[in-house]
């Protein structure tokens, strides 16, 4: 029984973008069930809690101009979030995040703010790679993983030495077949403890394709290791 | 952080798992130990309907608010995460402090509509708690309830210790009051909780309270109720609702969530209740009397909403919108206030007429998206009989006035199986649908659309068809085929909500408390999520009932007497007895009675119970 719509004349009032800021951002524990449109709204939420003069796009239904980097997979924190944000009036770094800052709920925190030209390619092309960092424990399961570094290091030595790593993921409800190897840039243990380890993974991310971590740790044959993800890093090309 | 890794081991597992993490914007985290009292907020739907709540989110504001109150929220979990817990032997835990419910002193039910009755079976068995008050110990916490489905509360009787009947602003506070009255702190504390029938002796003083074990049900041969009397001295004869006589100040820091809720949107409450008399409208009865939210705290309430919560939708909520006073004056200011934001007003419940059209035209500015109303029957000799007082020239004029501003698309919402109608009140829908229809393409050529939505009547307790069968089956067959041969036009579509899904509801809505096992049973049978097509199981029910001896048709299909005692009259919705039998009455001889803001008044009894209406 409810109808909506928006003010229309508004539409002339709002100029072009005319700023355009690069935030790097962390996602902590809190907000890591998130999907990628809760954290848009998230983002869009705060930004108008803080009053920062946001560019909408025009259209029937008009809404913020923002750009992620590259989503980020359910259950997955990071410290290295990028987001272009796009303004209809200019405001300084320091002031953008003076007023952000305290809109932000826990488990989002502004690392850097800068800005960008208008006129730079969009932020997803520019990805070219995801660092991640894979935490579990091994207590316990040493029947499929071997705790031992040296050990360790030797599957992660077979799995890249591998010409091609054919896996299946489901999209759009079919299971597709893909090869996960040239996805996969480096992988490494990065720490080690008695019962406890964390691998380090370099994978491509892209408009085109992307590597999973959790793709990664099955390829090793570690599927059903319960494991914490952490993006560390993006890098843009 | 989650405190416990089991959870983060099944979240990964499960559709959506933001619905379980909490820590949303607004949202409210306090001291555990710090607390008196410990409350559990439960919705028995979702999240995403929970949320869309304005009761549940007006609670929650206000006990946060109470010193020494600790209030968190739980909604019931969808199918593959209380599978997961069941699995893993996990609580149900709340939002907030992910706490087991159990560790809570007092878990609070909304129930808003029969058909999630199983859900609160399902939420109490997943924490741990006992669905029957019998079968609880003193360790369990307090179950509690309030909400529309109070207003026939006996289907339920077996599960909650008490039922809160009416408006919750005021109660929440007494019945806390009343927890602290009895001398007793927390579990958490090691202090031990209050002995429930203590607590409920005092609870039971409190206006607007209902401890259903200190009443005595009794019943004739043939099932029908023959007397509802108190069994305690504590027990009053009969509960009457709860209101608040005027309006607290509107909520505008409500919680934000993170996953989309189905009203995803800031709301703000501008009117309560509704003088229009529609008969089959439960909420007509039990929001009474009216009161309004000045424009000033509209608009302050607005500001504020925004402020706090960054949506770009607000809503003005009310049953009925157009007849707010000064709902003109309201919908001009905003939109000359934010004509230079971006910000969307919806304006839910429209009255049929072109004033409607209008202020849908003042708040669009130039967009077209989408316009409502509810003629409900096809036929002016149903209308009378519903008391919905709207002509076919109303609703063309509405249809001219909006297909005339650049409409291209209308809904309409009718009802079928009314009390006494016929298949020609039926065609009439169909008449009624044409003409909206051609009037379209009239004003918009081949791109005017008219989107029916045709539901089955369900006759519910404290209105004046709570005597009134539903129609059965075979009937309601037939007159969905009369809707569906003569709406096969272009332009037009029609949909409709399962009739088996409104036969249940017809039996819970008017249920007495032998209900209650078989409500009990089909839960066991693996009912849960009812009001979900792709979950109900019509089935299990039939079993259930057949099990406990039980006749829906009993209970939805029978006419009732004028003279039968009702399950539900030792509850007083606020409005007299008297004055539903006489619009009863009034409604059979087609009569209709006018809205006594315009028509006088014909004593509904709210002035004498609360000297306002």
């Amino acid at each position: 029984m409810l109808f909506l719509w928006v003010p229309d004349e508004v539409w002339g009032m709002l100029g072009p973008a005319v700023q355009r800021l690069r935030l790097a951002f962390s996602r902590g524990e809190e907000v890591k069930y998130l999907g990628h449109l809760d954290l848009t709204r998230l983002w869009v939420r705060a930004l108008r809690r803080a009053r920062l003069p946001l560019y909408y796009s025009h259209g029937y239904s008009p809404h913020p101009r923002l750009s992620f980097a590259a989503p980020l997979a359910v259950g997955i924190t990071s410290q290295a979030e990028l987001l272009d944000v796009y303004l209809s009036r200019r405001v300084s770094t320091h002031y953008f995040l003076q007023a952000v800052v305290p809109q932000l709920p826990s488990g989002v925190d502004v690392l850097r703010v800068e800005e960008v030209a208008l006129s730079a390619p969009a932020l997803q092309a520019l990805v070219s790679f995801a660092e991640y960092q894979v935490t579990f424990e091994t207590l316990g399961l040493e029947s499929i993983i071997p705790d031992d570094p040296s050990r360790i290091s030797e599957c992660i030595t077979a799995l890249l030495s591998c010409a091609t790593l054919p896996r299946e993921r489901l999209r759009d409800g079919q299971l597709r077949a893909y090869d996960l190897r040239p996805l996969v840039v480096d992988l490494w243990l990065d720490k080690w403890a008695p019962g406890r380890a964390t691998l380090g993974m370099r994978l491509v991310t892209g408009s085109q394709a992307a590597g999973r971590p959790e793709e990664v740790l099955a390829a090793l044959g570690w599927a059903d290791v319960t494991a914490s993800f952490h993006r560390t890093r993006l890098v843009l090309s | 952080m989650l405190p416990d890794p089991r959870l983060d081991a099944i979240l990964s597992l499960v559709t959506r798992p933001a619905r379980y993490t909490g820590h949303e914007w607004n949202s409210v985290r306090q001291d555990w130990e710090a607390a008196r009292v410990h409350i559990a907020l439960a919705y028995p739907d979702i999240y995403e309907v929970g949320m869309s709540s304005l009761g549940h989110l007006i609670l929650y504001d206000l006990l946060n608010r109470v010193p020494g109150v600790l209030c968190e929220r739980v909604y019931a979990p969808w199918v593959d995460m209380a599978d997961q817990l069941r699995q893993r032997n996990l609580p149900l835990f709340s939002l907030e402090s992910h706490r087991p419910l159990r560790e809570f002193d007092i878990i609070g039910f909304s129930l808003p509509y029969e058909l999630n009755y199983t859900n609160v079976l399902e939420m109490l068995d997943l924490a741990g708690i006992p669905p029957l008050t019998a079968r609880r110990g003193p360790e369990d916490p307090l179950v509690i309830a309030g909400g529309t489905c109070a207003y026939n509360p006996e289907p339920l009787a077996d599960f909650f210790d008490l039922f809160v009947i009416g408006e919750g602003e005021e109660v929440a506070v007494d019945l806390v009051q009343a927890y602290w009255d009895a001398g007793l702190g927390p579990a958490a504390l090691g202090r031990r909780r209050p002995h429930r029938r203590d607590y409920l002796q005092r609870a039971a003083g409190i206006d607007g309270v209902y401890v259903p074990s200190f009443y005595r049900v009794s019943y004739h041969a043939d099932g029908r109720v023959a007397a509802v009397v108190p069994a305690t001295p504590e027990a009053r004869p009969v509960v009457t609702k709860r209101i608040v006589p005027t309006l607290p100040r509107a909520i505008s820091r409500p919680v934000v969530p993170y996953v989309e809720a189905v009203h995803d949107r800031a709301m703000v409450e501008i009117q309560r209740g509704c003088t229009r008399g529609c008969r089959f409208c439960q909420a007509g009865t039990i929001y009474r009397p009216v009161r309004e939210r000045s424009k000033e705290e509209v608009l302050s309430t607005v500001e504020e909403l925004l402020a706090n919560t960054g949506y770009d939708e607000v809503a003005l909520v009310s049953l009925s919108s157009t007849d707010h006073s000064d709902i003109e004056g309201i919908v001009s200011s905003l939109v000359q206030r934010y004509r230079k934001d971006v910000l969307s007003i919806s304006l839910p419940s429209l009255r049929v007429d072109a004033f409607s059209v209008r202020l849908a035209e003042m708040l669009s500015q130039g967009k077209r998206p989408g316009l409502t109303f509810a003629p409900e029957a096809g036929t002016q000799r149903l209308r009378d009989v519903i008391n919905k007082n709207v002509t076919a020239d109303d609703l063309a004029a509405t249809a001219q006035a909006a297909f005339g501003r650049g409409w291209h698309s209308l809904k309409l919402y009718f009802m079928v199986g009314l009390p006494t109608e016929s298949q020609e009140d039926v065609q009439g829908i169909v008449d009624l649908v044409l003409n909206v229809c051609e009037i379209g393409r009239r004003e918009q050529g081949g791109r005017a659309r008219v989107n029916v939505s045709v539901a089955t009547f369900v006759p519910k307790a404290q209105t004046a068809f709570q005597w009134s069968a539903q129609d059965r089956s075979e009937s309601l067959e037939a007159k969905l085929s009369i809707l569906q041969r003569g709406l096969r036009h272009r332009g037009v579509h029609l949909s409709w909500h399962d009739p088996q899904t409104s036969l249940l509801e017809a039996v819970l809505s008017r249920g007495d408390r032998r209900l209650g096992p078989a409500i009990y049973r089909a839960w066991q049978l693996g009912a849960r999520f009812d009001a979900w097509s792709d979950q109900f199981n019509f089935g299990i029910w039939q079993r259930a009932f057949e099990e406990q001896g039980l006749d829906p048709a009993f209970y939805a299909h029978r006419e009732r007497d004028l003279q039968e005692t009702l399950p539900w009259d030792h509850i007083d919705a606020g409005v007299d007895r008297e004055c539903l039998q006489e619009e009863y009455r009034k409604a059979l001889r087609g009569e209709v009675t006018l809205d006594c803001r315009e028509g006088g008044c014909y004593s509904c009894g709210s002035r004498t119970r609360y000297g306002v209406c």
